[in-house]
């Protein structure tokens, strides 16, 4: 019995390091199951939707918002001010109701990439994790913004289409 | 004495594969890094790129190999599908205009950081090729103006068809999820090879001898 788990844990050990051995070459969409890549989004929102700001009279109290979110692994978006006018640059658009809004939008600046085959070539773009800031103004009450984040997403090898994330944010005025 | 004896084997076959496993990403990596940069031939449109290291990738697949591309719909030995799309200026382009021929059909789109990084690579493939009864076919898969997909490519000197995508043809070819992905289409019209992801120039150059090489229907 206790040779036969040994066995067993050597064949899933060397299974395991196959698997190893054959990601390294694989790209990064790999295993993302692209047959469904056109519900499939590769950035989200990480930062809670439920969003408290101070209330102005009229409207001339502004507060920073940040917004954060997070890219898969392995993947790339082109940031809000990319190199080339032919790439897709990053942006939120925001639906704000009647009694808020959102002055100004901030993005953060990209940072420098370059696909590993084209070491001269660089881009300007965002990985892992970037936060948004916006300035809001809002009179007393509570409000659901809707709107979207436009996005492209690669990896090193390959590009997925232009993405559209709906956005849902919920600001409390007091 | 036994116990510990196939501990010390199971030990040795867990080390053997890690060992395997650093060997084969070292490999693959070195083999990507050895490509040629594709800033000197993008600086370069039509300038050739002979001699570019030919490393293997992952994303190809011949008619024969198992399994298909990365996330490809497997098309490797069967008729390409047929298709009539329109260039940015409104001609009407078939792939049987093309019977006979080797054909390489290349979804790209403008905003595609390695496709633009392969038009180099075909601009040389089409002129050195195209000779012997071969071509590019640029399928384009931007949504936005005709007009900015043929300015984009009078910039990069492309000197092959383009034609601008439209959904049934991504329906027949699996559904493009993703760019670059070519599909190297055999005299007989059957599909021999198929790519997802930028491969080399010497990789793109030796499918296409593949399919120079196939005989007609």
């Amino acid at each position: 019995m206790q040779k036969r788990r040994l066995l067993f844990g050597a064949v899933l050990a060397v299974c395991a390091m196959t698997m190893t051995a054959q990601s390294a070459w694989q790209p990064a969409h790999s295993g993302i199951g692209f047959g469904q890549a056109s519900a499939k989004q590769w950035v989200q929102m990480v930062s809670s939707p439920e969003l408290t700001v101070k209330a102005g009279k009229q409207a001339a109290a502004t507060q920073d918002v940040d917004v954060r979110f997070a890219i898969q692994t392995g993947l790339h978006i082109n940031s809000h001010t990319p190199n080339s006018h032919y790439l897709i640059p990053t942006t939120i658009t925001l639906d704000a109701p009647t009694g808020v809004e959102i002055a100004k939008i901030e993005y953060p600046q990209g940072v420098d990439y370059h696909f590993q085959f084209a070491p001269k070539d660089e881009l300007s773009v965002y990985t892992g994790e970037f936060g948004v800031r916006m300035h809001v103004h809002a009179k007393p009450g509570r409000y659901t913004i809707h709107g979207q984040l436009r996005y492209q997403a690669c990896d090193d090898r390959a590009c997925n289409p232009p993405k559209t994330l709906p956005l849902t944010l919920y600001v409390t005025a007091q | 004495m036994k116990r510990s004896v196939i501990v010390v084997l199971v030990l040795i076959a867990a080390i053997t594969a890690m060992i395997w496993a650093g060997v084969m990403s070292y490999r693959i990596r070195k083999s990507l890094n050895a490509q040629p940069p594709a800033q000197t031939a993008l600086a370069q449109p039509g300038a050739g790129s002979s001699g570019a290291a030919a490393n293997g990738s992952s994303s190809t697949s011949t008619a024969g190999d198992s399994p298909s591309a990365d996330g490809l719909s497997d098309l490797r030995g069967k008729p390409a599908p047929a298709f009539t799309l329109k260039t940015p200026d409104g001609k009407t382009v078939s792939l049987s205009d093309y019977k006979g021929k080797a054909v390489l059909l290349n979804f790209w789109a403008t905003w595609c950081g390695p496709c633009k990084l392969e038009m180099p690579w075909l601009i040389d493939l089409q002129k050195k090729y195209a000779a012997q009864g071969f071509t590019v076919l640029g399928i384009s898969e931007d949504d936005g103006s005709a007009k900015n997909v043929a300015d984009f490519a009078t910039k990069m000197g492309v000197n092959y068809p383009v034609l601008m995508y439209d959904e049934k043809m991504n329906k027949a070819y699996g559904g493009v999820d993703y760019l670059p992905i070519s599909y190297y289409i055999g005299r007989d019209g059957k599909v021999a090879v198929e790519t997802g992801g930028i491969i080399s120039q010497s990789e793109m150059e030796a499918d296409i001898q593949k399919i120079l090489a196939s005989k007609g229907a």
